[in-house]
């Protein structure tokens, strides 16, 4: 049942081809059996974590995975810590360093994360880019999106300069990539190359853009390597379908980008990844400032939105079960252009190439997605100590305070607990003694993990009243692949310090 | 004109060269008259000369009561130079007092006047610098002098060893003369033509009727009087305490030294000039064929160990031969022919010195009428002729004639007054009259810590450097490099360079671009000013320029101007209720403004308003920057997003009652606090604690005045003066002429407005000048256009926002243009017009505005972000 295309070998790592089996089309079961699987999980439990994990699951590889025993202190750790990346900023901006990891469910993971300096301009990128029917998209955003924002950063003379090197032997760089291990394989490379080189034409042929406006060029930044994806699927003039861009287009993916200028903090931000400031107050406890508002059917604006762009005897099918069209839950992402496409196109190609159920019910006026981000800012202050960019993996079992009180105990090299809950009723005193006893030593603990997001990882998955419970974290680090996805998602978390002594000086 | 008409009296029927031979018309011992319109107490020759100059102008109902006789306070000792090459105001007064006694020579009396000029010394390139300086706002003034060189030196004064001068300056005007002659002389002028002397007779007490002088009580009966001039020398202070209320005249003797070689042979002509070696604190001129030779000792005594000062001083007088030899090897160093006197002798001939080492001179502020002029700082002579003309037409007109704010006496409070603090001040004073006076940065050593912030001790651990003024301490700078447990920072040696403690005002003025900076401004004068009902606005806007009628909760700022249109004060008014004022005045003038309003009550016999002098209740401390606003908005839980100009009384942190008034002295963003003090220190912890975040850091006035500068704000006693106009300081804003009540001034300003003004305050950048390496300017600097003199430095401070020089300074229609009638911007800004300012002999291009040009990277960035390109990198296009 399951289609794939084993040719699709969009990325590569600098040793071997990492990624080849990684695009999957199940060209049909995905979207026919979508219904079903829904119905039979919604009655399971309706949470949104198991809501999301369903639309998810139906991706999952049908490769049986080894049902590991229980594991061991040291193969946790092995596990959380194998994506840990940790960076320091030496060049004395707000950004002090950033702490990344990311934990897989699905197999292979379907998260992706990027961050880079601004070379060109003076800034910080840094982002999670959260993708759904397969990887491929997330990743294609993941390695292009930031040279997009970069030359939107830079000003009509240095961009005509920097057009002008694209054409030299040695172009200038815009970006400066952390942590970054893969490439496009050579023909993606070089198509994506073009349509990068057209878009910074365009922009420099815009002439003199008075007034810079941080919020469009982020839009546009986004809108054009969306528009791009899309180009880049649909059929050459020669009539060629390229079945790599395609299935990128098929795919689809949310972000959350923060730009960290001096003490000017944008984000950018597509679906339902958030990005949550913590905040010291003044009477040194943490504040969890929630930067974003998730675009899923619980955002009421969104929801309007989108009501209001399609025609009024559309309202009941446009947001269907909480999701758009009844099918896809973040109301705004890159790719996923089954739901952006016009009618044409799905019957030409899309049809062509998976079938008649690849186009959603109800497909009347498209576009019915948009990857236009959302773009908040915020003014650093001394008190801002880090941000937390994480997929809704971690956001869907712990939340924001949570969050922010892990990293900021974390900062001071203190261990948190879960709030004290009593586990039954009608415990006698010396029981809760004995529970609160075994609290206080569990506060004595050091935190395990010098990274915060593994620090996060693990006190999400494992944390309890009395410190992290390793059997509770071994078991859901060992679940099989296919129950796996029902408990948790893909988490990728970036926590980035800002310098306090820099933001306490840097001018008003 | 007054020698044209003395003369023509005076020479009627004399031969000339006339000697000494006036009839002692003294009355008997034991009668005295009941009554004189002027008593003078003292009979030295500062008093002479003013009696003398009473008479000159037809005052004539004159008493001069003198403990002695005729000069036998100090008077006739003294070395008898009369040195011109000063300051400007100094100088003024000593010019005069030559010509005067040219005047008497002239007329015949043998007063032993011998223009024979004056050298003075460098042997250090600072002093040199120093000497440059003075040169330079003295030349163009009219006062003829030259640098000369070491060569020339000899040629003048071939006695002088010169091989360790870096340079010296010749002044042909300086002259000598005898002091006990001039003394006599002007005494026997005064009585010719109607003033009594009475000696012998001790003024016991000053009497007073509300506040005026209303005669003088003496061991020989009472004399009703009009006024009463204060000119006991000496005695002067303990005089002035003998007075209901006491008046305050802090002047106290101090040991001061001379020597007297006898004749040392036919090479020490009687033309010799002066020399003036400051280095070794060593004057030295021609006298009898030998030398006097006399010092201005680095460290000096207070004379007279009792508490009073005796009146057989001259039986109380050491002669300290321990502490006279070194002093003594360092003339001979300096003229060795003096090795030649083997037995000098030494004279030791007190006089009378000031806390700060100018004269005392006017109208006391406690009591009306009663007049001051001593605090001759070891040479009564210099001063006396112009001094006496000064203080008889102070007395005659009932307001300066000439400007005489250095030498006020209202610029001291009762804390300077005290006998121990003049004990302790009186040591530095004497030699400092010699000592390189580096500008900010030659702080007193002594009698220090008298008046301090409640944040004093605070801001002392966090690494201030302190100096004084009204014996306020006041944090100049703060040394942010001081640790908590080393010894608190001092001043480096002082420069006319740039400052060594420079870059700690630069970051001190970044905070306060970028951050947010805290500045104790506790000093300043602060008067409450109230009535029942409204009387107190009908007062203050007969007082104030500006319309003082304004909402309550705002605040204005105004001038307080005298009858010619200038300043008698600058300051803010906060209107706290319909019928309360609060006034914000400058640190020095204190006793000045509060006599002066005072003095305006009493003549509108406004009983019913009421002052209160609360500068002790308030600790002051001014916010200062962009982040000021959230800053305060925390601290206070509380919008601080106050219109400009006014005020609002706020909690902060636990403390209640906060005064926050949105307005600082430096132009910026901010606010000044004034916090009832026992509330400062948890206020100023609070501010540290919470600003923290907003970068918050100390700054010191020495920052706070550069930045005023930049901003083209004139200040209180150096743009700001009774001899201009807010019209000339370009405070013309600030006066309201269609305001419907009148106010002192008002004639003259609008006689102004209507006529032009002949003068204007300029704003000048510096060009072509190295701050890194070149002499700064620092206020006194000659103005040069086209070459012509039009004016003089008023003060000048580094620009951080310009990153240059500036000069604030008044400038005059030059002599060529004297047939325009006033100055306009366009005569000022014409493009065939070049200025220069000369500093220390050289010159350089200055750029005038009539405004303080746009502070370019002031312009606080808007909250909108734009990126920021990072400089083209050479090395990946290659």
């Amino acid at each position: 049942m399951v289609v794939r295309c084993p040719t699709q070998q969009l990325i590569r790592s600098g040793k071997s081809i990492a990624f080849c089996k990684n695009v999957k089309l199940h060209k049909r079961d995905c979207f026919y059996n979508f219904g079903d699987l829904h119905e039979k999980l919604v009655s399971y439990d309706n949470s949104s974590n198991v809501r999301l994990c369903v639309f998810r699951c139906f991706h999952s590889s049908r490769e049986p995975r080894t049902t590991l025993g229980k594991l061991s202190p040291q193969e946790v750790d092995n596990v959380l810590r194998a994506n840990e990346y940790t960076h320091e900023f030496t060049s004395g901006g707000s950004v002090k360093s950033y702490d990344s990891n990311q934990l897989a469910s699905n197999n292979p993971i379907e998260d992706t994360r990027s961050e880079a300096s601004c070379l060109l301009t003076t800034g910080v990128l840094v982002g999670v880019f959260d993708g759904h029917g397969g990887g491929a998209c997330a990743q294609v955003v993941s390695k292009r999106l930031y040279h997009y924002i970069a030359s939107c950063l830079l000003p009509q003379d240095h961009l005509k300069r920097y057009f002008a090197s694209l054409e030299t032997a040695e172009p200038l760089e815009l970006i400066q990539p952390y942590n970054d291990k893969v490439q496009f394989v050579e023909d993606v490379r070089d198509l994506y190359k073009n349509s990068f080189v057209d878009f910074v034409r365009d922009l420099s042929k815009e002439g003199y853009r008075s007034g810079f406006e941080m919020r469009k060029a982020l839009e546009t930044a986004f809108i054009r390597l969306d528009d791009d994806l899309s180009k880049e699927a649909l059929p050459n003039p020669g009539g060629t379908v390229n079945m790599k861009t395609l299935s990128v287009a098929m795919s689809g993916s949310v972000s959350c980008v923060a730009h960290i200028d001096g003490p000017h903090l944008h984000v950018a931000h597509v679906g339902d990844c958030n990005a949550v400031l913590g905040v010291l107050s003044d009477t040194n406890s943490w504040i969890a400032k929630k930067l974003t508002v998730e675009h899923n059917t619980y955002n009421q604006n969104e929801v309007n939105r989108i009501i209001k762009e399609h025609p009024y005897n559309e309202s009941n099918t446009v947001i269907k079960m909480e999701r758009l069209l009844g099918q896809l839950a973040p109301l705004r992402a890159f790719g996923d252009f089954r739901y952006k496409w016009s009618k044409k196109i799905m019957t030409d190609i899309v049809v062509k190439h998976f079938g008649e159920n690849s186009v959603p019910p109800n497909y009347y006026t498209p576009p019915y997605l948009t990857a236009k981000p959302e773009v908040i800012y915020h003014r650093l202050t001394p008190r801002d100590k880090f941000l937390v960019i994480a997929s809704d993996g971690l956001w869907d079992i712990i939340s924001p305070l949570q969050v922010i009180r892990l990293v900021g105990e974390h900062m001071s090299g203190k261990v948190t607990l879960s709030p004290l809950k009593l586990p039954r009723k009608n415990m006698k005193l010396n029981e809760i003694n004995e529970m609160l006893l075994q609290r206080k030593e569990g506060l004595k603990m050091k935190p395990k993990d010098r990274n915060a997001a593994t620090h996060l990882i693990r006190n999400a998955l494992g944390g309890t009243e009395y410190g992290i419970d390793h059997g509770k974290l071994s078991q859901l680090l060992s679940l099989p692949e296919d129950v796996s996805r029902v408990f948790r998602d893909d988490i990728t978390i970036t926590v980035v310090y800002f310098d306090s002594e820099y933001l306490r000086h840097c001018p008003a | 004109m007054y020698f044209s008409n003395l003369r023509s009296k005076l020479l009627v029927g004399l031969k000339c060269h006339r000697t000494l031979s006036f009839a002692r018309t003294f009355s008997s011992e034991d009668e005295i008259v009941a009554q004189a319109q002027v008593v003078i107490a003292g009979a030295g020759v500062v008093a002479n000369s003013v009696a003398y100059h009473l008479v000159l102008n037809g005052w004539n109902d004159i008493l001069v009561l003198e403990q002695g006789h005729i000069g036998s306070g100090t008077s006739h000792f003294g070395s008898g130079t009369l040195g011109l090459f000063k300051p400007i105001a100094h100088r003024n007064i000593v010019q005069y007092s030559i010509k005067l006694y040219q005047q008497l020579q002239d007329m015949g009396y043998d007063i032993e006047l011998k223009q024979c000029g004056s050298v003075n010394l460098a042997q250090t390139k600072d002093r040199l610098i120093a000497l440059k300086r003075r040169l330079a706002y003295n030349i163009p003034t009219g006062l003829h002098c030259e640098l000369i060189t070491p060569k020339q030196l000899e040629d003048l004064h071939p006695h002088l060893r010169t091989d360790d001068i870096e340079g010296a300056v010749w002044v042909p005007e300086d002259a000598v003369a005898n002091p006990k002659i001039i003394c006599e002389v002007l005494a026997g002028l005064a009585q010719q033509s109607g003033a009594k002397y009475k000696e012998n007779t001790v003024v016991e007490e000053v009497l007073t009727k509300n506040c005026y002088v209303s005669g003088v009580k003496t061991d020989k009966g009472i004399v009703n009087c009009e006024y009463f001039i204060n000119c006991a020398g000496m005695w002067a202070r303990e005089l002035g305490l003998k007075c209901k209320p006491p008046v305050r005249i802090p002047a106290y003797p101090a040991e001061h030294f001379y020597a007297t070689t006898g004749y040392l042979g036919q090479g020490v002509n009687e033309f010799l000039p002066c020399v003036r070696d400051f280095d070794s604190h060593t004057y030295a001129r021609e006298y009898q064929g030998g030398f006097m030779v006399g010092w201005f000792e680095p460290e000096a005594k207070p004379a007279f160990e009792s508490s009073q000062v005796p009146r057989d001083w001259l039986n109380h007088l050491k002669k300290d031969f321990k502490r006279f030899s070194p002093l003594w090897e360092k003339a001979v160093n300096r003229i060795p022919i003096l090795l030649q006197c083997k037995d000098p002798e030494l004279v030791n001939s007190p006089d009378n010195f000031t806390p700060d080492g100018r004269w005392i001179l006017g109208e006391t502020a406690e009591v009306n009428n009663y007049f001051v002029a001593c605090g001759m700082n070891g040479n009564s002579l210099q001063g006396a002729g112009g001094i006496g003309k000064a203080v008889a037409e102070w007395v005659i007109e009932g307001e300066p004639t000439q400007d005489l704010l250095p030498f006020t006496v209202q610029r001291f409070l009762d804390v300077h007054n005290s006998r121990h603090y003049l004990r302790q001040r009186t040591k530095e004073i004497v030699g400092r009259h010699y000592a390189v006076l580096y500008p900010h940065q030659c702080e007193y050593k002594y009698a220090r810590n008298l008046r301090c912030s409640p944040l004093y001790s605070v801001l002392q651990t966090r690494g201030a450097v302190f100096g004084i003024r009204m014996a306020y301490e006041r944090a100049l700078y703060f040394d942010t490099t001081c640790k908590r447990g080393d010894p608190f920072p001092q001043m480096p040696p002082g420069t006319f360079y740039k400052p060594k403690f420079f870059d700690f005002m630069k970051e001190e003025f970044q905070v306060c671009k970028e951050g947010v900076g805290i500045i104790d401004m506790s000093s300043f004068s602060k008067i409450e000013i109230k009535s029942d009902g409204l009387e107190v606005v009908n007062y203050l806007q007969s007082l104030c320029s500006n319309d003082i009628d304004i909402p309550v909760g705002t605040i204005v700022h105004t001038g307080m101007q005298n009858e010619q249109g200038g300043y008698e004060n600058d300051c803010m008014l906060v209107r706290q209720s319909e019928n309360s004022y609060f006034m914000v005045s400058p640190t020095s003038q204190q006793t000045r403004v509060y006599e002066w309003m005072t003095r305006n009550l009493e003549a509108r016999r406004d009983s019913m308003v009421h002052l209160k002098d609360v500068t002790s209740m308030y600790t002051v401390i001014n916010v200062v920057g962009p982040k000021a606003r959230e800053l305060m908005s925390e601290l206070s839980n509380s919008d601080m997003n106050l219109p400009p100009f006014s005020y609002k009384k706020v909690n902060v942190g636990y403390a209640s009652d906060v005064m926050v008034m949105s307005f600082t002295h430096t132009g910026e963003a901010g606010y000044c606090l004034y916090i009832p003090s026992e509330y400062a220190l948890h206020i100023y912890y609070r501010l540290l604690r919470v600003g923290r975040d907003y970068g918050i850091r100390d700054v010191g006035t020495l920052t706070q005045r550069f930045m005023r500068i930049e901003r083209f704000i004139p200040f209180w006693a150096e743009e700001l003066t009774s001899f201009t106009t807010p019209f000339e300081a370009g405070n013309g804003y600030s006066v309201r002429l269609d305001k419907k009540h009148d106010f002192i001034g008002k004639m003259a300003l609008q006689k102004q407005k209507e006529d032009g003004i002949t003068k204007r305050l300029i704003f000048f950048h510096l060009n072509d000048i190295d701050p890194d390496k070149d002499i700064w300017p620092w206020g006194g600097e000659p103005i040069y256009r086209n070459d012509e003199f039009v004016g003089t430095v008023t003060s000048a401070g580094y620009g951080f926002c310009a990153d240059k020089l500036i000069c604030l300074g008044y400038l005059q229609l030059p002599n060529s243009l004297s047939n325009n009638r006033t100055i306009t911007s366009d005569l000022i800004m014409s493009k065939d017009a070049a200025y220069q300012i000369d500093i220390a002999g050289h010159r350089f291009s200055c750029t005038p505005y009539l405004r303080a040009p746009p502070l370019i990277n002031m312009t606080v960035q808007g909250r909108k972000y734009k990126p920021t390109v990072v400089s083209y990198k050479s090395d990946i296009s290659n």
